[in-house]
């Protein structure tokens, strides 16, 4: 063991010496660092996972059958919009009453040849997918979504769209794609024609919409630390025409939310100690139509401490508060941010001094709000014990304590919201096993499912929840992932971990 | 304490503290990126509350810990391994397999391992960094260096 120990020692010391520090940046504005989002119920039934499927292999096809008249790319440099942030992140008139921006989006007026071949674009199942039996394809219909990760690309699908997002580069082992150059994207729907790729130059994450009868893709680049100014874009892209805005933003958008006709941006984490100079922004982006973006900002208290949480059953929005020295809660606003309204957490949900001060780009709570029923549960740190989860059905008034077979390995939790007052709670285990409970009453919680991780690594996982569907995506440092994924919430389907999406 | 005084405190803090974040960030992401911006935004932290950090040491160690945990669960991309081991030159492939072993530790067996022999951290402060008992400590340790052991060719 000693040799072992020293040998240790050494890498650990031959990788510090070779690691070269880059040089601070002290006057740098803190960058607000998002917490993972918080996925909400969509609207509708969800799209059959397989017609997912489908609808990436249409548009591999779409690239590999028409290599000779390729979509039109929009290289164009997109109109922008600068969107002032608010002065102050005191709720003192409601967002209605700022003006809006607007933004014309650039048409995709030339084609131009890129570079990304079509074989590139085309995906590898390697790996055998179950279909879906019958009972499940008949359940499913308009609004599944499901996410694949792999190292260098990123795809997402909801309803019938497409997006993904993937490096240029060619070097797999070594991807040189970590800053704000090399990273292309493709959208695309499976029942069209239309697939749209171009150079989007940003190494963030999609996050992607349905609105209607078309996809908002969101990505951009709150700026990397050698270069704070560096491309400090949102982009929004509509998937069938390929138009493109982009909103001048510092923080990258987190999730998207599409309540009727309105296309919600939280762009926002603030952790739970706050500082007065830290501003919580959150904007609401309001799509008047396809060509006309006019955004308001949304406003919200300023002891904000996690993105605001839509309800779409009334129009809430919800936000946990965590006051300097005062004692974390819960707000709600049913007028836009004009107003908001205070909730008190349970006692035991209510942070200590420590985890106050501890908490660095982090969020204290996660949360979920489904029907009447709204869910709270203190984020488990990496090496604190299960902490409980409380849900109300009265907006606060009083609150229960859910049951949940918690162990002693359990460091992580996160809440979700599925249709009609179900939540679903899903725990990582240090013992790479993850586990979900859903319950539709705020005390009876059914353990749903238990999958382990068939590869021993840290990767982590990552879970999409809609309204009839759970998508459920391991993954580990070297691109192995499991995907298991739910449209009834009894039957799993999983992709063996030996599945990569070569994109 | 004066602001002044206060100030040059955390000056003096930061010149040690900058790289120190960097290295520990980096090691427990696996990602030189996010180890810059992490470090960065601890500092960050730290200078607006520094008249009220006790121990800015320990805290620091914590901070890091914690952001490194979050972005490990947060991130969509994979993580990589770091690339300057594939570019040392004359570098050992025996230790080559031993930083793989260590990447594909879980994360709490990785900090462990990383705040012990690279921080060098006594047990007693791994405990406090994590917020864990000094007994958890023992318990990961002795998984992760099992682990090690087993997958590292003699």
């Amino acid at each position: 063991m000693n040799m072992l120990e020293d040998n240790i020692r050494e890498v650990l010391d031959r990788q510090a010496k070779a690691m070269q520090v880059p040089q601070p940046h002290r006057d740098r504005t803190p960058t607000l660092i998002l917490v993972t989002a918080q996925p909400r119920p969509r609207r509708g039934w969800m799209l059959a996972t397989a017609a997912v499927l489908i609808g990436v292999a249409v548009a591999a096809v779409v690239l590999i059958e028409r290599p000779s008249d390729k979509p039109a790319v929009n290289t164009d440099k997109p109109a922008v919009i600068t969107v002032a942030s608010p002065d102050t992140t005191t709720p003192e008139a409601p967002a209605d009453t700022s003006t809006p921006s607007t933004v014309t989006p650039t048409p995709p007026t030339t084609a131009v040849e890129t570079d990304l071949a079509p074989s590139d674009l085309a995906p590898n199942l390697a790996g055998v997918l179950a279909a879906p039996s019958a009972d499940e394809a008949a359940q499913a219909s308009d609004d599944n979504l499901y996410n694949y990760l792999t190292g260098d690309s990123a795809v997402t699908a909801q309803r019938r769209f497409v997006a993904l997002r993937k490096c240029a580069h060619e070097n797999s082992l070594f991807p040189p794609c970590t800053g704000a150059e090399g990273w292309k994207y493709l959208t695309g729907s499976a029942d069209s024609t239309e697939v749209h790729i171009g150079l989007l130059n940003t190494p963030s994450p999609l996050v992607v919409s349905p609105i209607d009868d078309r996809l908002f893709v969101a990505s951009g680049s709150a700026g990397s630390a050698q270069d704070p100014q560096a491309d400090p874009s949102v982009w929004l892209i509509d998937s069938i025409t390929g138009q493109r805005g982009a909103l001048t933003w510092h923080d990258e958008p987190t999730t998207l939310d599409s309540p009727e006709q309105e296309l919600l941006l939280y762009p926002t984490l603030v952790h739970g100690a706050r500082s007065p100079d830290l501003e919580l922004r959150g904007f609401l982006p309001r799509v008047v139509d396809r060509r006309d973006w006019s955004v308001k900002p949304l406003r919200v208290p300023s002891d904000a401490s996690v993105m605001p949480i839509h309800q779409p059953e009334t129009g809430r929005i919800w936000v946990v508060t965590a006051p300097d020295g005062g004692v974390a809660g819960l707000a709600y606003t049913d007028n836009g941010g004009a107003s908001w309204t205070r909730v008190e957490l349970p006692a035991a949900l209510r942070p200590t001094s420590a985890e106050l001060m501890s908490q660095i780009e982090n969020a204290l709570f996660t949360v979920a709000v489904s029907g009447d029923h709204v869910a709270v549960a203190k984020r488990w740190g990496p090496f604190a014990s299960p902490k409980e989860l409380f849900v109300t059905t009265n907006a606060g008034a009083t609150w229960t304590a859910a049951q949940l077979e918690a162990t002693s390995d359990e460091n992580a939790i996160e809440v979700f919201a599925l249709a009609d007052g179900r939540l679903v709670v899903a725990m990582d285990s240090d013992a790479h096993t993850s586990r979900l409970f859903v319950s539709n009453t705020d005390s009876d919680w059914l353990r749903l499912a238990e999958l382990p991780l068939e590869h021993d690594d840290s990767g982590g996982s990552r879970f999409d929840v809609s309204q009839s569907g759970i998508a459920w995506n391991y993954y580990g440092i070297y691109g192995q992932s499991l995907m298991a994924f739910s449209t009834d919430l009894n039957t799993w389907w999983t992709i063996p971990n030996s599945t990569w999406l070569f994109l | 304490m004066g602001v002044g005084v206060s100030s040059n405190l955390f000056d003096d803090f930061f010149v040690v503290a900058w790289p120190r974040a960097f290295r520990l960030a980096s090691f427990l992401t696996h990602d030189t990126e996010a180890g810059e911006d992490i470090a960065q935004e601890v500092l960050s932290e730290m200078s607006r509350r520094w008249d009220a950090l006790e121990r800015p040491d320990a805290y620091l160690q914590r901070a890091v810990t914690n952001a490194s945990w979050n972005w490990n669960r947060r991130s969509r991309t994979v993580a990589r391994k770091l690339p300057l081991l594939g570019v040392q030159r004359g570098y050992d492939f025996r230790f080559d397999e031993l930083a793989d072993a260590i990447a594909r530790l879980p994360f709490r067996q990785r900090a462990v391992i990383v705040l012990r022999y690279y921080a060098d951290l006594t047990e007693a402060e791994i405990a406090d960094a994590l917020e864990c008992r000094p007994g958890t400590v023992k318990s990961l340790a002795s998984r992760a260096l099992a682990a090690l052991s087993t997958e590292v060719t003699p």
